[in-house]
């Protein structure tokens, strides 16, 4: 397989009249973590969804370690989190884990080892037995980063992961997401929080209307003298005034 | 190669737990239990058949209530995957879209053959003390409603795979309702009708689910003997149809976008 996590080459997706996403590239380079932001509506979740193969893109090449979605080898070395999860609500925490970790064939006292990991990791030890009804939001979008975990992923694709998060929360995630990073794994995140993205992202990836308005390194992107927030709010207006 | 079941496992115990714990399952069920109680009352204030009565009310409200649980079960169960999102988590997971259909199919069987243990174990329980003659004719009859509603579950779970809920259950019980009268309707085509009918009818005859090849409840009422050979070509003509019926609901989920 090949060495490069992912590469997306002049993706598009349709729905109807709305051209959702049009001729998006890039890649993603071991041990990287790349941003993907742009405003409601812009194609974020579409493309990760196209990647994740949950839906098909029109056109296009997307390659997942020199293969495709459709390889069980591939989906076995990706971890997802997706947007506002939702699970088997009348599960327990522990038991989606388990459940997970199942459908990635660990053995009994993996899934066991990596859960309790997992559970102490996210902060949920006094919650993992209880029904995921009884969740909050913030306690199900942790508890939905440790199912995207369970299989110890080279390729992650979190989908709006600090939504729902309240500060601490926020500071938290970042730092597991950091700590994956340091495991050598790849991460794809998407968010609406600038601030959050520039501080951990590798390479940024700015799209509008399904448009890629601009792809680089943090530095390549921002100036010194500028945020991140400067530089997206003016290349969306930018966008918006074509 | 060695062939791998645990992925069907897997999605059938989880399907099979997250149905078992729905509390509007328990109330279902209660209901269910206390109209087949009620075949006991009726039962007893028969004039000389009180066991014909109760084993043909007390059967018929067991099949009857296990084929609505279940297509209600079978068509909420696969909308709140597929509009809830769940399948968000499945799919990127190294499991295949049929693994995941027969799974789920698989799960929901686990659930029926649950049901049809409470409803017709409590019924066989309460026979003991009435007439314990009928009680090998009635577990019979539960065995040929497994492999009836088991069908059901699978046309329900087709259904429920393209579209809404409520549509999808009403859908399952228009060719349930037609499904018991096609043999009824093709006699009365071939007496009454001219030969265009006729030809349509034959059609509909062969290709829509003939659920009277499981009825065997009148035969276990009057003690007649089922031919073996006959009992053979339901369970064959069963499984077939079940799986053609899985089978088109992982052609529909491969080509859903989810």
């Amino acid at each position: 397989m090949s060495s490069i996590p992912l590469s997306v080459e002049d993706v598009h997706k349709q729905f109807g009249p709305v051209k959702a996403v049009r001729g998006i590239s890039f890649e993603v380079k071991s041990g990287e973590v790349m941003g993907i932001i742009g405003p409601n509506g812009a194609g974020k979740t579409t493309t990760i969804k196209m990647i994740l193969g949950l839906l098909q893109p029109d056109k296009g090449k997307i390659s997942l370690f020199g293969s495709t979605i459709a390889d069980e080898a591939v989906r076995q070395r990706i971890g997802y989190m997706p947007e506002s999860p939702t699970f088997y609500n009348h599960l327990t925490g522990r038991e989606i884990l388990t459940f997970v970790g199942e459908l990635f064939r660990l053995d009994k006292k993996e899934i066991k080892k990596r859960s309790n990991e997992l559970i102490e990791l996210v902060g949920l030890n006094k919650a993992a037995d209880r029904p995921l009804r009884e969740y909050s939001k913030g306690m199900l979008q942790r508890i939905d980063l440790a199912q995207a975990l369970i299989n110890e992923p080279d390729l992650l694709f979190l989908d709006e992961p600090m939504d729902g998060l309240d500060p601490i929360g926020r500071i938290r995630m970042k730092e597991i997401i950091l700590s994956i990073k340091e495991r050598g794994a790849s991460i794809v995140f998407n968010s609406h929080i600038l601030s959050d993205v520039e501080a951990i992202s590798d390479r940024i990836l700015v799209i509008d209307q399904g448009k890629m308005l601009k792809y680089g390194t943090v530095k390549q992107l921002v100036p010194a003298n500028k945020t991140l927030e400067d530089v997206f709010i003016s290349l969306v207006e930018a966008n918006d005034a074509l | 190669m060695r062939f791998d079941f645990s992925p069907y496992l897997v999605i059938a115990r989880s399907t099979f737990r997250e149905i078992i714990r729905e509390r509007l399952l328990y109330g279902i069920l209660l209901v269910a239990t206390l109209v087949t109680a009620s075949s006991f009352f009726m039962a007893t204030i028969s004039f000389d058949q009180s066991s014909r009565v109760l084993e043909n009310v007390g059967l018929a409200s067991i099949q009857l209530f296990t084929v609505f649980i279940m297509i209600f079960v079978t068509t909420n169960s696969v909308y709140k995957d597929l509009e809830r999102r769940v399948l968000y988590l499945l799919f990127p997971k190294p499991i295949s879209r049929s693994e995941y259909v027969i799974g789920k199919y698989f799960g929901l069987l686990m659930v029926l053959a649950t049901t049809l243990l409470i409803l017709g174990g409590m019924y066989i329980l309460a026979l003991i003390g009435f007439d314990r003659t009928i009680i090998t004719p009635v577990f019979s009859v539960l065995c040929y409603t497994f492999l009836e509603v088991g069908l059901v579950i699978g046309i329900a779970q087709l259904f429920a795979s393209f579209t809404a809920p409520l549509n999808a259950s009403l859908y399952t019980i228009g060719l349930y309702i037609i499904g018991h009268a096609l043999p009824t309707l093709k006699q009365f085509a071939e007496r009454n009708s001219g030969a265009a009918t006729q030809h349509l009818l034959d059609v509909c005859y062969y290709i829509l689910p003939n659920f009277e090849k499981f009825d065997f409840k009148p035969a276990a009422l009057y003690r007649l003997p089922v031919p073996g050979q006959q009992v053979f070509w339901a369970i064959f003509y069963g499984v077939i149809y079940i799986c053609v019926v899985v089978y088109l609901t992982i052609l529909v989920m491969r080509k859903r976008e989810v």
